[in-house]
């Protein structure tokens, strides 16, 4: 059987967009709405001219359409696609007018680079050098690291959970209502590929010390620097990757 | 007016139309850089002044940035300070400087002084794609350099030792106290 | 009206003599009165001990309540562009069209480039109009910039106007002995003072663009533009050449368009069967032209942004990866919407003959590949997110569309679609051809082996370069990948001309049959070559920054600062409006008196 040349139009845009749009349902990574929208226009105008460029094929395409407008036989479908369009075209109107307080897009790192120095904790800390103090003890003696852990265990759950949640997973409670979303800690793309003093870097200076690249104020994280010694800092980084499984990654010893 | 000529005018302005929307509405807005007016250059004061229109130059005027970024076309500068003293021992370092200021001072008016492996030009290592930024386009004068040398060294951690002393620039030990003699004047 | 016409047209030229040559031989005046405008005195920058650049305040800027003073300069200077562009053009394309009717004693060509050459000279007129009013824009509100240029240009400045002088000559002559000059050796005559014509025409773009180069890329001044005295230096700095070959070519292409624009109205609003093959054929042959001028512009352009990177890396970089980044992406759109209707015309002009429906079903195939081609360049590296997606993909990049974002990518999808396109005309030229030698199977055979290696060869290039080596290459994938489509292009013709030597005609060949939507694909050609003419012209001046000479003399007015992307296409918009609405008076002004050629 033969498809209608208006019935193969729309197939063709529909198949289209189902294809740009698989990526985001099936694979997570979405492809943004911005080049969706440029891709459709051109593969709309794109699929228009081909069926356009003969006369017949013309006259083919539009025929249903014309006759939905023209022949009195129609007038039933007439009246109920009147109706029905304009409705959809309110409702899709509505919907992109009600995005409600959605934040413009803007160019942000998520790990931007760190300062090669601080201050912190009322002295200079070279980032290059910075280990943590505590992980020594992860092979010597094992039991105190792992109280070291414990007390990291104590100190997240008395701070950090309401947003990280209690998994690790970036769902605590406030987690919904924070944009960006706190960072989960699972998973081999955070903490897995970031040093540990990066990670000391981030509690202590929060949001707050985000350099410009990382978004104007956008991240919630609070600065902790004022919150938590020096030395519960280092626990609960302890704690972030003994809980997760993750390691953290080494410096590249290439003397910089 | 006729109908035809009526169409192919709508046509025509719609066209017209579209590329006008498309690049006013869905182009992201980059409003570019404001020149540096001389006037600013000429009020700075204090430390935390000369840093931030160090910042200024490093960012606009100067177009350090513009290769000295996390792209990778230029070496990074955070840490310029600490890496200058070990440059300035390397062997195929072939310039005068003694310290770590006075190495910042020559590669800008001239990088080819020692150019980082990797980073020559095509072809030769032993030339540097960079200008010279104290002449040509860039034209830093050597006021400027010294804003960008200040806030290179902030940017780097250490002590913020180059300031303004009376009639010219002096690279001694001046210090971040030296803040409320500078706010004075 | 055309006996005034070179009289009202010698008129607007001595003014503009006038004007220019009291400026150039009185800058003073000028000085004298840009501190008297304001009130201030302006000894500092107007004194200097040297013949250096001065170093204006923005006092030296006379204000203006009326309007926008970079506005009005910015746009009299598109105005003057695109009908220096178009009177540039047309002469060029009336002369070719006149040597192949000579060539090939067909008489059709002839009527049409005698039908152009009259109805475009009342552009002469508006071109030397709105040159005066750019002229005068600039001495009103850059009164020290036009005086520092002048001292250096002065004697490019006489020279202007001897080759202006020329080429109106050669233009009356050209015209007037049109009819006269009709047969035999005359008419090799009537050739000649065409090309001469042409000759006087480029020469006064070549002198005007040595002005508008050296502003971007000074050379025989020192460093703070103290003029050494070798006015070539000045004449010949780096971009002066590229830039004379990028609008030479640019301008036959333009050309190309206007006339099919006008073939296009005069399509529409023909009448009879014969008026409207004409029209048919003239627009089907300006677009011809047209496009074949366009595919070799992106090389010209290479060769103008190589130089702007060799004469300052800053410069370059501001022009590819900063503010200007995106203006690549709205060219990318504009360039493949002007391939697409230029494809989407030859599909129509399938139509004109009975063998055309052979090769209708491939129509879709082509498509698929241009728009793919499209897809991928206007694909952006740095994409526009929304929170929800940046936190899904996190980060700026897309894992799957990252690497279309990459010049390689996009040079291997232009090629593409440069060689879907020649297929689209290749299968246009085939459409009334039935091949009678007896080898022509294998000689297909052996063009689609050609065409189907090319296109590995582009796509494997493109990969491998561009994504498995050393950064350093990735570009250089660029030429070899050129040089394949070319080579392919030249080897499909010449097998193309041998299989189909002696041909027969499947049937007879109808200009006129063609729907009336295919001539708005002309005219979307038209209006968006007009536009992205506009908006490239203003990156190429906008990379200059703050500077009226570029690291010379620094632009110190309330205006010095570089417009964003959005602020300068809707100038452009307007701008396209205005010289739109004049090129339709023009061709009103000549269709009223109708056709005249016969008489």
């Amino acid at each position: 059987m033969r498809i209608a040349k208006l019935a193969q139009f729309i197939i063709v845009v529909a198949v289209v967009y189902a294809l740009l749009k698989a990526p985001g349902v099936f694979l997570g990574k979405p492809i943004p709405e911005s080049l969706i929208f440029m891709y459709m226009v051109l593969v709309v105008a794109t699929v228009l001219l081909v069926m356009t460029s003969t006369d017949e094929s013309a006259e083919e395409l539009f025929r249903p359409i014309r006759a939905l407008v023209e022949d009195p036989k129609k007038a039933f479908a007439r009246k109920i696609v009147f109706v029905i369009a304009p409705i959809v075209a309110g409702y899709i109107a509505y919907g992109l007018s009600s995005k409600g307080m959605e934040p413009p897009a803007e160019l942000r790192s998520i790990h931007p680079a760190p300062p090669s120095k601080m201050t912190a904790y009322g002295k200079r800390i070279d980032m290059d050098t910075l280990e943590n103090p505590l992980r020594a003890t992860e092979t010597g003696e094992k039991e105190v690291f792992n109280a070291y852990v414990a007390d990291g265990a104590g100190i997240y759950f008395k701070n950090c959970v309401f947003c990280h949640g209690g998994k690790l997973d970036g769902r605590g409670h406030y987690a919904r209502a924070l944009t960006p979303k706190p960072l989960p800690f699972k998973g081999r793309d955070t903490i897995a590929q970031l040093s540990e003093s990066y990670v000391f870097w981030r509690v202590v200076k929060g949001g707050p010390g985000l350099p410009s690249e990382g978004g104007p104020a956008d991240s919630s994280m609070p600065a902790w620097e004022d919150k938590l010694t020096e030395e519960e800092v280092w626990k609960v980084v302890l704690f972030l990757y003994d809980f997760t499984g993750n390691r953290p990654r080494e410096r590249a010893r290439e003397g910089k | 007016m006729n109908k035809r000529f009526l169409k192919v005018t709508i046509f025509s302005i719609a066209v017209i139309g579209a590329y006008t929307l498309f690049s006013s509405l869905y182009v992201p807005l980059i409003v570019p850089e404001e020149p540096l007016s001389v006037e600013a250059v000429d009020t700075a004061s204090g430390v935390e002044g000369f840093i931030s229109l160090g910042e200024k130059i490093f960012k606009g005027k100067g177009a350090c940035a513009l290769c000295h970024n996390s792209v990778g076309r230029a070496p990074l500068l955070e840490n310029i300070v600490d890496v200058s003293v070990t440059r300035i021992a390397a062997p195929d370092y072939h310039g005068s400087a003694k310290t770590s200021v006075e190495y910042i001072r020559e590669s800008l008016a001239s990088p080819s002084a020692y150019v980082v492996p990797g980073y020559g030009v095509a072809g030769d290592e032993k030339t540097s794609p960079m200008p010279d930024v104290t002449a040509g386009a860039i034209g830093l004068s050597r006021l400027e350099v010294d804003y960008v040398i200040a806030y290179l060294q902030r940017l780097s951690g250490v002590d913020v030792t180059v300031t303004r002393e009376a009639g010219g620039i002096d690279v001694s030990g001046a210090v971040e106290t030296t803040t409320s003699a500078e706010g004075a004047r | 009206m055309r006996k005034r016409l070179p009289g009202l047209f010698g008129a607007v030229f001595l003014i503009l003599v006038v004007l220019v040559f009291s400026q150039t031989y009185a800058p003073s005046a000028f000085a004298d009165y840009g501190s008297r405008a304001t009130g201030v005195s302006t000894q500092a920058s107007a004194v200097e001990a040297d013949n250096a650049a001065p170093r204006l305040t923005k006092d030296d800027y006379p204000a203006s309540s009326i309007v926008r003073p970079r506005v009005a300069v910015w746009l009299a200077a598109q105005m003057h562009l695109w009908f220096a562009a178009f009177v540039l053009a047309v002469p060029i394309f009336v002369v070719v069209i006149e040597a192949i009717g000579i060539y090939r004693k067909d008489e059709r060509y002839d009527r049409m480039a005698y039908e152009f050459i009259r109805v475009s000279m009342t552009a002469y007129t508006l071109t030397a109009a709105t040159g005066v009013i750019f002229a005068v824009a600039l001495f009103a509100f850059y009164p020290h910039l036009m005086k520092y240029l002048l001292s250096i240009f002065k004697p490019t400045v006489a020279l202007y106007f001897i080759f202006l002088v020329l080429e109106n000559a050669a233009l009356i002559l050209y015209f007037r002995l049109w009819k006269r000059l009709r047969t035999g050796a005359g008419k090799i005559v009537h050739l000649c003072i065409g090309i001469a014509l042409n000759l006087a025409g480029t020469a006064i773009m070549f002198v005007a663009n040595a002005w508008v180069t050296f502003m971007m890329s000074p050379a025989g001044v020192d460093l703070k533009g103290a003029f050494q005295g070798d006015v070539w230096a000045a004449v010949h700095n780096n971009l002066w050449n590229p830039m004379n070959l990028h609008r030479f070519v640019a301008n036959i292409a333009y050309g190309g368009s206007i006339v099919g624009a006008y073939a296009a109205y005069r399509f529409l609003s023909s009448t009879t069967e014969e008026e409207k093959a004409h029209y048919d054929w003239m627009g089907y042959t300006a677009n011809l032209v047209s496009i074949g001028a366009l595919l070799p512009l992106p090389f010209a352009g290479y060769w103008l942004t190589a130089e702007i990177y060799a004469y300052s890396q800053q410069m370059g970089i501001t022009l590819m990866g900063g503010v200007f980044a995106w203006l690549f992406i709205i060219q990318a759109v504009i360039i493949g919407a002007l391939f697409l209707a230029a494809n989407y015309y030859l599909w129509c002009g399938l139509s004109r003959s009975e063998g055309g429906k052979r090769y209708t079903p491939y129509i879709k195939y082509i498509a698929f590949m241009v728009a793919v081609s499209f897809i991928v360049w206007f694909t952006p590296h740095t994409l526009i997110l929304k929170p929800w997606e940046a936190s899904a993909l996190g980060g700026q990049y897309h894992p799957y569309l990252g690497s279309l974002g990459l010049m390689p990518a996009k040079n291997t999808a232009v090629n593409i679609m440069l060689l879907f396109t020649f297929l689209s005309f290749l299968f246009y030229r085939r459409a009334n051809r039935v091949a009678v030698v007896s080898w022509a199977p294998y000689g297909k055979a052996a063009q689609t082996a050609i065409f189907a290696s090319a296109i590995v060869n582009i796509v494997f290039l493109g990969v491998y370069y561009g994504y498995f080596t050393n950064t350093v290459y990735k570009v250089a994938s660029s030429v070899p990948q050129v040089a394949t489509t070319l080579v392919a292009v030249i080897a499909c013709l010449t097998i193309e001309a041998f299989i189909y030597k002696g041909a027969k005609e499947a049937g007879p060949y109808r200009w006129g049959r063609m729907p009336e939507r295919s001539q708005y694909a002309i005219f979307l050609i038209t209006v968006s070559f007009t536009w992205l003419m506009g908006l490239m012209g203003y990156v190429r001046a906008a990379i200059r920054q703050h500077w009226h000479v570029f690291s010379v003399m620094r632009d110190a007015s309330p205006d010095a600062f570089t417009p964003t992307i959005g602020y300068a296409a809707n100038v452009v918009s307007i701008g396209t409006i205005i010289f739109m609405a004049l090129v339709v008076f023009i061709f009103w002004l000549s269709g009223r008196k109708g056709a005249d050629y016969g008489e």
